[in-house]
């Protein structure tokens, strides 16, 4: 465990371990958060987890938490990182398992009133058309070229299919397709995982939610948005699915049995890695383009099931407009300043958000807590690669969570605050307690003091269905 | 119990140990079992699965190994309780898994994690490690 006494306080939101705080760091950790929250990060693994990034070959300026970070395996969640294009390495596990696994937000141009006395007929209708669950198949069972096209085309081909609107891709991390995509890199074994899950959330965090505009914090940049007041929204949060868990699996298999050829010795296997360049880290970064695709099709399909839902609800004329849809388990091909020149990086995001200016950024908070939209700014570029945190961050473990919830109790305090809720598993839902879950407000609070973004609007859950 | 399960913030965490490796292998899936947690039907259908695999050394092996076994798992959507391990040596190994298709699972796991797994034996000369199963 990093002690405290190696954290050196850079301002009252960041904190720095330096590079001598261990002989194999290659630059300094740097943790954004309050004093109390970082008295809460100690007590896991996460900070420990951190410079174990910091050891990686090619990482420039710092390894990076943001405030909703709590240990992971390899790096911790809420970490980003940045490697030199040419003389860096790729990691899968700077990325996660779950690739490409985001959040998109939808919105309506009705307000909550209009929704009264309908949440359950609301909650049904979502449940029914978006599949959910573990392992649950969809609509579309796609093969061969089929799937392939997906994984080479994301949401874009999404939209080809039918799936979208024109507006929809503009509004999309990257159009929803990252063009270094290559189908025959995803093994078979990852097609056969995945191949019948577009158009399904999963299970563990993942959750569609209906929510409103219960707050707004800056008019003109909601305006800009198309936010306002009291308007219902939908919030989408999954990710790659099978296919990507599976593409990460073989790529670090792959990895592990190639490190000593590539000189690297590492704190943890997990952090498995290629350099950029190699034939091993194009083909994961190929790889996980295609599994990264997938998710925005998966996202893109789950949001036209949603679509149908709301047609059937209110009528042909009340559309859903996707405001925007962000990554958050990711590596990208990035141009940033280092040392006063621009250089091409791989920024790895790990439970954390690309937060560009201007750019909305989405933060889900804990089940019945709701949400937060922001907007990136300059300072993001400066001083995070252009990132953001990504949630509220776990702090209670799922076993405990589950032990200490009682199921009918928190249904109960949800139904109290008038959440309708539409879940496959009780057991799914104690794990998703909100007690297991830092304040989202502080963590948003953070983010926006230290000028990373500014805050635009609050969201309110009204509805929150879960597999 | 052949294994605990042990706290962790996000996933799932758990040490197990046993005499022999071959137990220890064996124990890791049932581990794992438990935490996809299936729903069995009363008359399930029986199916088997082969695995082969070599790898760098017993860690990694394991590590595959129970990857491949959530692959199959998954892929036939069967809950595999017995395994016979034809050979067995710490770099290799072939079996034969065998198990009954289940109607749900209560919990997914996206992977096998390597972090913090690492093959030992302790003072009793038991064999352990820890294995994070990623949720």
């Amino acid at each position: 465990m990093v002690p405290k006494s190696a954290l050196r306080e850079l301002s009252p939101f960041v904190r720095e371990i330096p590079r001598s705080y261990r002989s194999d760091m290659r630059v300094p950790a740097r943790v954004y958060a309050t004093p109390s929250m970082i008295e809460r990060i100690l007590q896991d693994r996460s900070l420990e987890q951190l410079v174990n990034v910091a050891t990686l070959p090619g990482i420039v300026k710092y390894a990076l938490a943001m405030p909703d970070v709590h240990e992971g395996y390899g790096f911790p969640v809420g970490g980003v990182a940045a490697f030199d294009e040419e003389e860096g390495i790729i990691s899968p596990g700077g990325i996660g398992y779950d690739i490409n696994c985001g959040v998109r937000l939808l919105c309506s141009s009705m307000q909550k009133e209009a929704l009264s006395g309908r949440l359950g007929d609301i909650g049904r209708a979502i449940y029914a058309e978006v599949p959910s669950g573990v392992g649950k198949g969809g609509m579309l069972s796609l093969k061969g070229r089929q799937l392939d096209t997906v994984l080479e085309g994301g949401a874009k081909k999404m939209l080809e299919l039918g799936y979208g609107l024109e507006a929809d891709i503009r509004r999309i991390e990257s159009g929803g397709c990252l063009d270094a995509a290559e189908a025959s890199l995803v093994s078979d074994h990852a097609k056969a995982r995945g191949h019948d899950q577009l158009g399904t959330m999963g299970a563990g965090n993942h959750f569609v939610e209906v929510e409103y505009v219960s707050a707004i914090y800056d008019e003109a940049e909601a305006a800009r948005m198309g936010l306002f007041r009291h308007q219902v929204c939908v919030m989408i949060h999954t990710g790659s699915r099978g296919l990507g868990h599976q593409v990460a699996t073989d790529s670090i298999r792959l990895m592990n049995r190639s490190l000593a050829r590539f000189g690297f010795s590492l704190p943890d296997r997990e952090l498995a890695c290629a350099p950029f360049r190699s034939p091993e880290g194009q083909d994961y970064w190929k790889a996980m383009s295609a599994a990264a695709n997938f998710a925005w099709a998966n996202r893109q399909l789950i949001t036209w099931e949603i679509r149908e839902a709301w047609k059937r609800l209110f009528g042909r004329d009340e559309g859903l407009e996707l405001l925007y849809d962000v990554a958050h388990n990711i590596a990208k091909i990035e141009t940033h300043t280092v040392g006063g020149t621009p250089k091409k990086l791989v920024v790895h995001r790990k439970g954390a958000t690309r937060a560009f200016p201007g750019q909305p950024v989405l933060i889900p908070g804990s089940m019945g807590t709701g949400s937060y939209v922001l907007s990136g700014r300059e300072e993001a570029l400066k001083e995070s690669f252009g990132s953001s945190c990504h949630g509220a961050g776990r702090t209670m473990s799922r076993t405990r969570a589950r032990k200490e919830t009682d199921a009918g109790e928190l249904l109960r305090e949800l139904q109290e605050k008038g959440i309708v809720v539409q879940a496959g598993s009780k057991e799914g839902l104690t794990e998703e307690a909100p007690s297991a879950y830092k304040d989202v407000d502080e963590v948003v609070g953070v983010v926006s003091q230290s000028g990373i973004a500014k805050k635009v609007a609050r969201l309110k859950p009204l509805a929150v269905i879960k597999g | 119990m052949p294994y605990e399960i042990l706290e962790h913030t996000a996933d799932v965490r758990v040490h197990v140990h046993a005499a022999s490796l071959v137990e220890l292998f064996s124990d890791a899936v049932q581990a794992m079992n438990e935490i996809l947690d299936p729903t069995l039907p009363e008359q399930a259908k029986v199916v088997t699965a082969e695995i082969s695999l070599e790898a760098p050394d017993v860690t990694a092996l394991l590590i595959d190994f129970l990857n491949d076994v959530l692959l199959q798992t998954q892929l036939q959507r069967t809950t595999f309780r017995d395994i016979a391990l034809h050979t067995f040596t710490d770099t290799s190994l072939r079996a034969t898994l065998s198990g009954q298709r289940f109607a749900s699972l209560g919990r997914d796991i996206k992977a096998v994690t390597w972090h913090e797994a690492e093959i030992r034996r302790n003072r009793n000369r038991e064999w352990k490690t820890v294995i994070v199963f990623d949720i």
